[in-house]
């Protein structure tokens, strides 16, 4: 599961508030795909919050993105002068 | 590629709480997409904010760049089906507001429509207050905001020939319901 997907398989998945035990029970062992060649499952992630309800998706979701592993934080486009995005700024207009 | 339809509310119109109620109203073919959570993915891989107030705070190009890199993920996830994408028309930043898609963003997304999440100035600011959230990086009272949402709803229709749909989501309004008939069309 892609962290952007997330939220969908919450909504779809759990009425809220929803207990953490029960995230675990039924997404636990899905894994959270990103720039990493060891992914971290759902259960592992939430293991590192303190969180035992979740109130709605937004603190789920929250908990998940709070708690990834610091092998899901890249340096992909780091530039200490200027933008860090990695694109060329003239290419984007509006 | 599939159609989606773009929906965007004012910071405490309830637009994600609107979103996820029809979520679950349409079938597994359907996804509910947020812009903001796939910049969050794009900014965090990319070592550059790991939460929403670092998004927030980065600077106006990183933003803009960020928001077009989201919405060409969001036109690959349009492969698999059709999706509701909550986004913002406008975005209110630090430096004043700007908008939230581009002509590319909409050539990439090809909307069917666009649906304005709304709700009086009075019920939004309630909204607002209430929240366990923080709004304070928002301007109080959210007229001009809504107005320019508005402006920039219209622009867009303009350039892609999709409509527009206001859902009014005060409490007896059943917003979902009216977002739920909007993309059940998509199909």
């Amino acid at each position: 599961m892609r962290l952007s997907r997330a939220r969908d398989t919450f909504v779809s998945e759990f009425t809220f508030p929803v207990d953490r035990d029960e995230v675990v029970d039924r997404l636990g062992s899905v894994e959270i795909e990103g720039p990493t060649e060891s992914p971290e499952t759902v259960e592992e992630v939430l293991s590192r919050t303190g969180e035992e309800t979740f109130e709605s998706a937004d603190d789920l979701y929250d908990a998940l993105i709070g708690s990834v592993g610091h092998e899901y934080i890249g340096r992909r486009f780091y530039d200490d002068r200027g933008s860090n995005t990695g694109i060329d700024f003239e290419e984007v207009s509006f | 590629m599939y159609s989606s339809v773009l929906v965007s509310g004012v910071p405490g119109a309830g637009t994600t709480r609107v979103c996820e109620q029809a979520r679950r109203l349409l079938g597994e073919e359907y996804t509910l997409l947020h812009v903001g959570d796939v910049m969050l993915q794009e900014a965090l891989e990319g070592g550059i904010a790991t939460d929403r107030t670092e998004l927030s705070q980065l600077g106006l190009r990183d933003q803009r760049a960020l928001r077009r890199r989201a919405t060409e993920q969001i036109a690959r996830e349009l492969d698999a089906g059709p999706a509701i994408v909550n986004t913002h028309f406008v975005v209110e930043t630090t430096t004043g507001y700007i908008p939230g898609l581009t002509d590319e963003s909409l050539v990439d997304l090809d909307p069917a429509a666009f649906v304005v999440v709304d709700a009086s100035d009075a019920t939004i600011q309630a909204r607002r207050e209430e929240s366990s959230r923080s709004y304070e990086t928002f301007t109080p009272g959210p007229g001009f905001h809504r107005q320019l949402q508005s402006v920039a709803a219209f622009s867009y229709a303009r350039r892609t020939g999709a409509p527009i749909h206001h859902v009014r989501n005060e409490e007896d309004a059943a917003a979902d319901e009216r977002l739920a008939a909007v993309a059940e069309a998509l199909l």
